[in-house]
Protein backbone atom coordinates (compact mmCIF):
# COMPACT_ATOMS: atom_id res chain seq x y z
CA UNK A 1 0.00 0.00 0.00
CA UNK A 2 2.47 2.22 0.65
CA UNK A 3 3.19 2.36 -3.58
CA UNK A 4 0.21 4.46 -2.93
CA UNK A 5 -0.81 7.61 -1.82
CA UNK A 6 -4.20 6.62 -0.19
CA UNK A 7 -7.28 9.11 0.15
CA UNK A 8 -10.30 7.81 2.28
CA UNK A 9 -13.53 9.63 1.30
CA UNK A 10 -16.30 9.36 3.92
CA UNK A 11 -19.19 11.60 2.41
CA UNK A 12 -19.76 13.03 -1.44
CA UNK A 13 -20.73 16.87 -0.73
CA UNK A 14 -18.51 17.95 -3.48
CA UNK A 15 -17.55 14.73 -5.25
CA UNK A 16 -16.01 15.09 -9.06
CA UNK A 17 -19.13 12.97 -10.60
CA UNK A 18 -17.13 13.83 -14.05
CA UNK A 19 -14.23 11.48 -12.55
CA UNK A 20 -16.11 9.01 -9.38
CA UNK A 21 -18.64 7.07 -11.16
CA UNK A 22 -19.46 4.00 -9.13
CA UNK A 23 -22.29 1.69 -7.80
CA UNK A 24 -24.31 4.21 -5.12
CA UNK A 25 -24.52 1.12 -2.63
CA UNK A 26 -21.38 -0.21 -2.17
CA UNK A 27 -20.20 -0.56 1.41
CA UNK A 28 -16.49 0.03 0.06
CA UNK A 29 -15.20 1.34 -3.36
CA UNK A 30 -12.46 1.94 -4.74
CA UNK A 31 -10.77 3.63 -7.54
CA UNK A 32 -6.76 3.13 -8.63
CA UNK A 33 -6.25 6.56 -10.42
CA UNK A 34 -3.24 8.76 -11.89
CA UNK A 35 -2.99 12.07 -10.08
CA UNK A 36 -3.99 13.48 -13.75
CA UNK A 37 -7.35 12.05 -13.78
CA UNK A 38 -6.35 9.16 -15.86
CA UNK A 39 -8.55 5.55 -13.99
CA UNK A 40 -6.41 2.71 -13.95
CA UNK A 41 -9.43 0.72 -12.47
CA UNK A 42 -11.59 -0.01 -9.89
CA UNK A 43 -12.84 -2.34 -7.39
CA UNK A 44 -15.94 -3.17 -5.11
CA UNK A 45 -18.51 -5.20 -6.24
CA UNK A 46 -21.92 -5.39 -4.01
CA UNK A 47 -24.57 -8.25 -4.93
CA UNK A 48 -28.13 -6.70 -6.02
CA UNK A 49 -30.43 -7.04 -2.73
CA UNK A 50 -32.62 -10.47 -3.73
CA UNK A 51 -30.60 -12.00 -5.20
CA UNK A 52 -28.00 -12.69 -2.38
CA UNK A 53 -29.40 -12.22 0.90
CA UNK A 54 -28.28 -8.81 2.43
CA UNK A 55 -26.43 -10.76 4.55
CA UNK A 56 -24.25 -12.18 1.16
CA UNK A 57 -23.36 -8.55 -0.57
CA UNK A 58 -20.53 -8.22 0.05
CA UNK A 59 -19.10 -11.32 -0.46
CA UNK A 60 -17.53 -10.26 -3.49
CA UNK A 61 -15.08 -7.93 -1.63
CA UNK A 62 -12.22 -10.18 -0.36
CA UNK A 63 -8.92 -9.27 0.62
CA UNK A 64 -6.96 -11.80 -1.97
CA UNK A 65 -9.37 -10.11 -4.60
CA UNK A 66 -8.62 -6.91 -3.80
CA UNK A 67 -4.41 -7.74 -3.37
CA UNK A 68 -4.76 -8.94 -7.07
CA UNK A 69 -6.72 -5.80 -8.62
CA UNK A 70 -3.39 -3.89 -6.49
CA UNK A 71 -1.06 -5.31 -8.55
CA UNK A 72 -2.82 -4.83 -11.31
CA UNK A 73 -3.39 -1.25 -11.29
CA UNK A 74 1.14 -1.06 -10.46
CA UNK A 75 1.36 -2.83 -13.52
CA UNK A 76 -0.72 -0.33 -15.58
CA UNK A 77 1.43 2.62 -13.79
CA UNK A 78 4.45 1.07 -14.60
CA UNK A 79 3.38 1.49 -17.81
CA UNK A 80 1.79 4.72 -17.45
CA UNK A 81 1.84 7.30 -19.90
CA UNK A 82 2.34 4.87 -22.99
CA UNK A 83 -0.89 3.08 -21.99
CA UNK A 84 -2.72 6.27 -21.47
CA UNK A 85 -4.54 6.17 -24.80
CA UNK A 86 -6.12 2.06 -23.48
CA UNK A 87 -7.35 3.76 -20.36
CA UNK A 88 -9.73 6.14 -21.68
CA UNK A 89 -13.02 4.07 -21.63
CA UNK A 90 -12.43 3.78 -17.58
CA UNK A 91 -13.53 7.43 -17.02
CA UNK A 92 -17.58 7.75 -17.70
CA UNK A 93 -19.64 9.87 -19.72
CA UNK A 94 -20.71 13.42 -18.24
CA UNK A 95 -22.71 12.75 -15.38
CA UNK A 96 -26.31 14.49 -14.73
CA UNK A 97 -24.14 17.08 -12.81
CA UNK A 98 -21.09 17.91 -11.69
CA UNK A 99 -21.12 17.55 -8.15
CA UNK A 100 -24.19 15.48 -6.02
CA UNK A 101 -25.82 18.57 -4.78
CA UNK A 102 -26.37 20.09 -8.33
CA UNK A 103 -27.91 17.91 -9.06
CA UNK A 104 -31.70 19.05 -9.63
CA UNK A 105 -33.54 16.67 -7.39
CA UNK A 106 -31.09 17.75 -4.69
CA UNK A 107 -32.46 20.94 -4.65
CA UNK A 108 -33.56 22.65 -1.06
CA UNK A 109 -32.25 19.28 0.91
CA UNK A 110 -31.31 19.81 4.43
CA UNK A 111 -27.86 18.03 3.95
CA UNK A 112 -26.90 19.83 0.59
CA UNK A 113 -28.41 23.58 1.98
CA UNK A 114 -24.92 25.73 2.18
CA UNK A 115 -26.76 28.33 4.95
CA UNK A 116 -23.50 30.12 5.30
CA UNK A 117 -22.20 29.50 1.90
CA UNK A 118 -19.81 27.28 3.82
CA UNK A 119 -21.02 24.38 5.65
CA UNK A 120 -23.24 21.46 4.95
CA UNK A 121 -24.26 18.34 5.91
CA UNK A 122 -23.44 14.58 4.84
CA UNK A 123 -24.17 13.86 1.53
CA UNK A 124 -24.35 9.61 0.72
CA UNK A 125 -22.93 8.21 -1.81
CA UNK A 126 -26.39 6.01 -2.44
CA UNK A 127 -28.09 9.51 -2.32
CA UNK A 128 -26.11 9.89 -5.62
CA UNK A 129 -27.75 7.47 -7.11
CA UNK A 130 -31.37 8.36 -5.72
CA UNK A 131 -31.08 12.08 -6.95
CA UNK A 132 -29.58 11.20 -10.80
CA UNK A 133 -32.84 8.74 -10.95
CA UNK A 134 -34.83 11.57 -9.81
CA UNK A 135 -33.51 14.36 -11.66
CA UNK A 136 -33.63 12.22 -15.53
CA UNK A 137 -36.98 11.36 -14.48
CA UNK A 138 -38.31 15.26 -13.90
CA UNK A 139 -36.19 15.23 -17.48
CA UNK A 140 -37.67 12.87 -19.50
CA UNK A 141 -37.82 8.84 -20.25
CA UNK A 142 -35.22 6.89 -17.77
CA UNK A 143 -33.13 4.38 -19.36
CA UNK A 144 -32.84 0.80 -18.37
CA UNK A 145 -28.97 1.24 -16.95
CA UNK A 146 -30.61 3.73 -13.97
CA UNK A 147 -32.85 1.36 -12.46
CA UNK A 148 -30.66 -1.32 -13.04
CA UNK A 149 -27.34 -0.44 -12.33
CA UNK A 150 -24.17 -1.67 -12.20
CA UNK A 151 -25.05 -4.93 -13.41
CA UNK A 152 -23.09 -7.86 -12.11
CA UNK A 153 -21.53 -10.45 -14.48
CA UNK A 154 -24.65 -13.14 -13.38
CA UNK A 155 -26.93 -10.68 -15.77
CA UNK A 156 -25.04 -11.99 -18.43
CA UNK A 157 -24.52 -15.43 -17.50
CA UNK A 158 -21.14 -15.32 -15.78
CA UNK A 159 -20.21 -16.45 -12.07
CA UNK A 160 -17.24 -14.92 -11.38
CA UNK A 161 -14.74 -15.79 -8.26
CA UNK A 162 -14.37 -13.59 -5.87
CA UNK A 163 -10.80 -14.06 -5.28
CA UNK A 164 -9.29 -13.22 -8.34
CA UNK A 165 -9.55 -10.19 -10.72
CA UNK A 166 -12.52 -11.59 -13.29
CA UNK A 167 -11.99 -15.41 -12.84
CA UNK A 168 -14.83 -17.71 -14.26
CA UNK A 169 -16.52 -20.28 -12.59
CA UNK A 170 -19.80 -20.97 -14.02
CA UNK A 171 -21.26 -19.91 -17.04
CA UNK A 172 -25.12 -20.16 -16.91
CA UNK A 173 -26.63 -22.80 -19.84
CA UNK A 174 -28.21 -20.58 -22.17
CA UNK A 175 -26.88 -17.17 -21.47
CA UNK A 176 -24.72 -14.69 -23.51
CA UNK A 177 -21.72 -15.82 -22.24
CA UNK A 178 -22.70 -19.01 -23.03
CA UNK A 179 -22.92 -18.10 -26.55
CA UNK A 180 -20.29 -16.11 -26.71
CA UNK A 181 -17.89 -19.51 -25.64
CA UNK A 182 -16.93 -18.67 -22.27
CA UNK A 183 -15.87 -21.21 -20.03
CA UNK A 184 -15.13 -21.83 -16.45
CA UNK A 185 -11.94 -20.95 -15.66
CA UNK A 186 -11.12 -18.43 -18.58
CA UNK A 187 -9.73 -15.43 -17.02
CA UNK A 188 -10.91 -12.56 -18.60
CA UNK A 189 -8.36 -10.05 -19.53
CA UNK A 190 -10.05 -7.22 -21.48
CA UNK A 191 -13.98 -6.45 -21.92
CA UNK A 192 -14.74 -3.76 -24.15
CA UNK A 193 -11.44 -2.69 -25.18
CA UNK A 194 -10.28 -2.33 -21.23
CA UNK A 195 -8.04 -3.87 -19.23
CA UNK A 196 -9.75 -5.84 -16.31
CA UNK A 197 -8.78 -5.57 -12.97
CA UNK A 198 -11.85 -7.19 -10.87
CA UNK A 199 -15.45 -7.90 -11.03
CA UNK A 200 -16.16 -3.92 -10.72
CA UNK A 201 -14.37 -3.71 -13.89
CA UNK A 202 -16.56 -5.88 -15.67
CA UNK A 203 -19.53 -4.04 -13.99
CA UNK A 204 -18.15 -0.92 -15.23
CA UNK A 205 -18.02 -2.03 -18.87
CA UNK A 206 -21.54 -3.85 -18.24
CA UNK A 207 -22.93 -0.46 -17.28
CA UNK A 208 -21.66 1.42 -20.19
CA UNK A 209 -23.04 -1.07 -22.62
CA UNK A 210 -26.21 -0.33 -25.11
CA UNK A 211 -29.51 -2.50 -25.68
CA UNK A 212 -28.72 -4.48 -27.70
CA UNK A 213 -25.22 -4.61 -28.46
CA UNK A 214 -21.74 -6.90 -29.15
CA UNK A 215 -19.06 -6.29 -26.13
CA UNK A 216 -15.77 -8.16 -27.40
CA UNK A 217 -12.94 -9.48 -24.47
CA UNK A 218 -10.16 -11.28 -24.78
CA UNK A 219 -9.78 -13.90 -22.03
CA UNK A 220 -6.99 -16.23 -21.32
CA UNK A 221 -7.64 -20.23 -21.48
CA UNK A 222 -4.41 -21.76 -20.12
CA UNK A 223 -1.94 -20.31 -21.91
CA UNK A 224 -4.15 -19.56 -25.47
CA UNK A 225 -5.63 -16.16 -25.16
CA UNK A 226 -9.38 -15.93 -26.90
CA UNK A 227 -11.32 -13.45 -28.69
CA UNK A 228 -15.29 -13.58 -27.45
CA UNK A 229 -17.83 -11.59 -28.53
CA UNK A 230 -20.56 -11.28 -25.57
CA UNK A 231 -24.36 -10.53 -27.72
CA UNK A 232 -26.59 -8.81 -25.15
CA UNK A 233 -30.18 -8.07 -25.91
CA UNK A 234 -33.00 -5.48 -25.80
CA UNK A 235 -33.76 -5.61 -21.92
CA UNK A 236 -30.71 -7.82 -20.91
CA UNK A 237 -29.78 -5.99 -17.79
CA UNK A 238 -33.52 -6.68 -16.14
CA UNK A 239 -32.08 -10.26 -15.29
CA UNK A 240 -33.16 -9.23 -11.17
CA UNK A 241 -35.81 -7.33 -9.48
CA UNK A 242 -34.63 -3.66 -8.15
CA UNK A 243 -37.58 -3.23 -6.09
CA UNK A 244 -35.35 -4.67 -3.13
CA UNK A 245 -32.65 -2.56 -4.14
CA UNK A 246 -32.00 -0.56 -0.74
CA UNK A 247 -31.69 2.77 -2.57
CA UNK A 248 -33.43 2.91 -5.52
CA UNK A 249 -36.26 0.33 -4.45
CA UNK A 250 -37.05 2.27 -1.52
CA UNK A 251 -37.31 6.04 -3.90
CA UNK A 252 -39.69 4.23 -6.40
CA UNK A 253 -41.37 1.49 -3.90
CA UNK A 254 -42.00 4.40 -1.22
CA UNK A 255 -42.12 7.60 -3.36
CA UNK A 256 -43.79 6.37 -6.19
CA UNK A 257 -46.02 3.74 -5.77
CA UNK A 258 -47.04 3.86 -2.12
CA UNK A 259 -46.92 0.44 -1.61
CA UNK A 260 -45.29 -3.12 -2.09
CA UNK A 261 -46.53 -6.05 -3.56
CA UNK A 262 -45.72 -9.58 -4.54
CA UNK A 263 -46.39 -11.19 -8.45
CA UNK A 264 -49.04 -14.31 -7.15
CA UNK A 265 -47.13 -17.74 -8.17
CA UNK A 266 -49.00 -20.29 -10.62
CA UNK A 267 -50.83 -22.08 -7.92
CA UNK A 268 -52.19 -19.27 -6.75
CA UNK A 269 -53.23 -17.82 -9.58
CA UNK A 270 -54.97 -21.31 -10.76
CA UNK A 271 -57.01 -21.44 -7.25
CA UNK A 272 -58.01 -17.67 -8.08
CA UNK A 273 -59.22 -18.58 -11.25
CA UNK A 274 -56.29 -16.41 -13.25
CA UNK A 275 -54.47 -17.55 -16.10
CA UNK A 276 -50.87 -17.87 -15.79
CA UNK A 277 -49.71 -14.98 -17.62
CA UNK A 278 -52.67 -13.26 -15.89
CA UNK A 279 -51.69 -9.72 -13.63
CA UNK A 280 -51.29 -10.60 -10.28
CA UNK A 281 -49.94 -8.43 -7.63
CA UNK A 282 -50.82 -8.80 -4.26
CA UNK A 283 -50.31 -5.99 -1.84
CA UNK A 284 -47.95 -6.60 0.88
CA UNK A 285 -47.72 -3.58 2.49
CA UNK A 286 -48.90 0.05 2.47
CA UNK A 287 -46.26 2.63 2.73
CA UNK A 288 -46.18 3.36 6.52
CA UNK A 289 -46.58 6.41 8.25
CA UNK A 290 -43.39 6.99 9.11
CA UNK A 291 -41.93 7.84 5.54
CA UNK A 292 -41.61 11.39 4.90
CA UNK A 293 -41.59 11.21 1.26
CA UNK A 294 -43.72 8.34 0.75
CA UNK A 295 -46.61 8.31 -1.95
CA UNK A 296 -50.01 8.83 -0.03
CA UNK A 297 -52.58 8.28 -2.75
CA UNK A 298 -53.30 4.76 -3.05
CA UNK A 299 -54.04 4.33 0.88
CA UNK A 300 -56.18 7.81 -0.06
CA UNK A 301 -57.77 5.41 -2.87
CA UNK A 302 -58.59 2.80 -0.44
CA UNK A 303 -56.06 0.18 -1.16
CA UNK A 304 -55.39 -2.28 1.37
CA UNK A 305 -52.66 -5.07 2.79
CA UNK A 306 -53.86 -7.70 1.17
CA UNK A 307 -55.59 -6.49 -2.22
CA UNK A 308 -55.00 -8.06 -5.13
CA UNK A 309 -54.25 -6.01 -8.18
CA UNK A 310 -55.05 -7.27 -11.64
CA UNK A 311 -55.19 -4.38 -14.20
CA UNK A 312 -52.66 -1.58 -14.58
CA UNK A 313 -53.73 1.41 -17.01
CA UNK A 314 -55.64 -1.33 -19.08
CA UNK A 315 -52.72 -3.94 -19.02
CA UNK A 316 -53.98 -7.49 -18.00
CA UNK A 317 -50.62 -9.27 -18.64
CA UNK A 318 -48.37 -10.26 -15.51
CA UNK A 319 -45.97 -8.10 -14.16
CA UNK A 320 -43.34 -8.58 -10.94
CA UNK A 321 -42.79 -5.59 -8.50
CA UNK A 322 -40.16 -4.41 -10.30
CA UNK A 323 -41.87 -4.53 -13.56
CA UNK A 324 -44.70 -2.11 -11.82
CA UNK A 325 -42.24 0.34 -10.47
CA UNK A 326 -40.29 0.48 -13.86
CA UNK A 327 -43.70 1.06 -15.60
CA UNK A 328 -44.30 4.19 -12.74
CA UNK A 329 -40.95 5.57 -13.75
CA UNK A 330 -40.90 4.95 -17.29
CA UNK A 331 -44.03 5.51 -18.24
CA UNK A 332 -45.77 8.11 -15.93
CA UNK A 333 -44.20 11.70 -15.73
CA UNK A 334 -44.12 13.31 -12.46
CA UNK A 335 -47.79 14.23 -11.73
CA UNK A 336 -49.16 11.35 -13.34
CA UNK A 337 -52.03 8.97 -12.64
CA UNK A 338 -52.45 5.24 -12.81
CA UNK A 339 -55.72 3.49 -13.35
CA UNK A 340 -55.46 0.20 -10.69
CA UNK A 341 -58.26 -2.50 -10.79
CA UNK A 342 -58.06 -4.68 -7.93
CA UNK A 343 -59.72 -7.49 -6.28
CA UNK A 344 -60.44 -7.56 -2.48
CA UNK A 345 -61.93 -11.30 -1.80
CA UNK A 346 -64.71 -12.33 -3.68
CA UNK A 347 -65.79 -9.29 -4.26
CA UNK A 348 -65.86 -7.60 -8.08
CA UNK A 349 -63.14 -6.03 -9.12
CA UNK A 350 -62.72 -2.46 -8.29
CA UNK A 351 -61.07 0.42 -10.13
CA UNK A 352 -59.06 3.35 -8.96
CA UNK A 353 -57.28 6.00 -9.92
CA UNK A 354 -54.41 6.84 -8.22
CA UNK A 355 -51.42 9.50 -8.38
CA UNK A 356 -47.66 8.86 -9.29
CA UNK A 357 -46.11 11.88 -7.50
CA UNK B 1 -3.32 52.72 5.46
CA UNK B 2 -2.24 56.25 5.52
CA UNK B 3 1.20 57.05 7.65
CA UNK B 4 2.33 60.50 8.01
CA UNK B 5 5.49 61.87 8.12
CA UNK B 6 9.03 62.56 6.08
CA UNK B 7 9.66 60.38 2.82
CA UNK B 8 11.69 57.85 4.80
CA UNK B 9 8.82 56.99 7.69
CA UNK B 10 6.26 56.49 4.60
CA UNK B 11 8.81 54.22 3.17
CA UNK B 12 9.12 51.88 6.79
CA UNK B 13 5.09 52.60 7.05
CA UNK B 14 4.46 50.65 3.23
CA UNK B 15 6.90 47.95 4.64
CA UNK B 16 5.19 47.62 7.74
CA UNK B 17 1.83 47.71 6.47
CA UNK B 18 2.69 45.04 4.18
CA UNK B 19 4.36 42.79 6.63
CA UNK B 20 1.17 43.44 8.73
CA UNK B 21 -0.87 42.36 5.34
CA UNK B 22 1.17 38.80 4.65
CA UNK B 23 1.02 38.69 8.81
CA UNK B 24 -3.21 38.63 8.23
CA UNK B 25 -3.61 36.61 5.60
CA UNK B 26 -1.12 33.97 7.32
CA UNK B 27 -3.07 33.85 10.26
CA UNK B 28 -6.09 33.37 8.47
CA UNK B 29 -5.00 30.79 6.75
CA UNK B 30 -3.69 28.44 9.53
CA UNK B 31 -6.99 29.28 11.16
CA UNK B 32 -8.93 28.17 7.79
CA UNK B 33 -7.10 25.29 7.95
CA UNK B 34 -7.05 24.71 11.34
CA UNK B 35 -11.14 24.60 11.52
CA UNK B 36 -11.17 22.52 8.25
CA UNK B 37 -9.11 20.09 10.24
CA UNK B 38 -11.40 20.98 13.00
CA UNK B 39 -14.59 19.81 10.85
CA UNK B 40 -12.61 16.48 9.74
CA UNK B 41 -11.64 15.93 13.60
CA UNK B 42 -15.61 16.46 14.48
CA UNK B 43 -16.04 13.99 11.34
CA UNK B 44 -14.05 11.50 11.86
CA UNK B 45 -14.89 11.05 15.64
CA UNK B 46 -18.88 11.61 14.60
CA UNK B 47 -17.96 8.07 12.42
CA UNK B 48 -16.04 6.44 15.43
CA UNK B 49 -13.48 6.14 11.74
CA UNK B 50 -10.32 6.14 14.61
CA UNK B 51 -9.13 2.89 12.44
CA UNK B 52 -7.46 4.74 9.24
CA UNK B 53 -3.79 4.24 8.68
CA UNK B 54 -0.90 6.31 9.23
CA UNK B 55 -0.51 8.29 6.15
CA UNK B 56 -3.68 8.23 4.72
CA UNK B 57 -4.99 10.98 3.16
CA UNK B 58 -8.52 11.55 5.37
CA UNK B 59 -11.10 13.26 3.20
CA UNK B 60 -9.07 15.48 1.31
CA UNK B 61 -8.65 14.49 -2.23
CA UNK B 62 -6.81 17.79 -3.12
CA UNK B 63 -4.07 16.88 -0.90
CA UNK B 64 -3.89 13.31 -2.12
CA UNK B 65 -3.67 14.47 -5.47
CA UNK B 66 -1.12 17.27 -4.93
CA UNK B 67 1.11 14.41 -2.95
CA UNK B 68 0.37 11.99 -5.74
CA UNK B 69 1.77 14.62 -8.50
CA UNK B 70 4.87 15.23 -6.25
CA UNK B 71 5.50 11.47 -4.92
CA UNK B 72 4.93 10.20 -8.78
CA UNK B 73 2.78 7.80 -7.27
CA UNK B 74 -0.44 6.76 -8.27
CA UNK B 75 -3.49 7.18 -5.77
CA UNK B 76 -5.49 4.84 -4.20
CA UNK B 77 -9.19 6.42 -3.33
CA UNK B 78 -11.30 4.56 -1.17
CA UNK B 79 -15.12 5.70 -0.78
CA UNK B 80 -16.86 3.94 2.84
Amino acid sequence: MEQFVCVRVVQAWGMDLSLFQFHGQLTWSVFFLNADRTIYGRYGSRAPSGTSGFKGNDRFVTLPGFRKAVEGALEIHKGYPGNKAALAGKTGPAPVARTPEAMPAAAGLSNVRQADGKSHGCVHCHQVQDWELLSLRAKGPVEDRVLWPWPMPDAVGLSLDPAERATVTEVAPGSAAAKAGLKPGDRIAALGGQSILSIADVQWVLQQAKEPCVVKGQVERGAAKVEVSLALAEGWRRAYSFADNLSLGWITRQRLAGFRCDAVGPDEKQKLGLGEKALALRIREISPDFVKDRNTSPKKAGLQKGDLIVEVDGRKDAMTESDYLAFLVQKKKPGGKVDLAYVRGAAAPVKVTVDVP
Amino acid sequence: MYFSGPAGSRVKGARKEKIMRKGIALALAVACVSMAQDRKDALRESLKDTAVGAGWFYDDLEAGTAEAKKSGKPMLVVFR
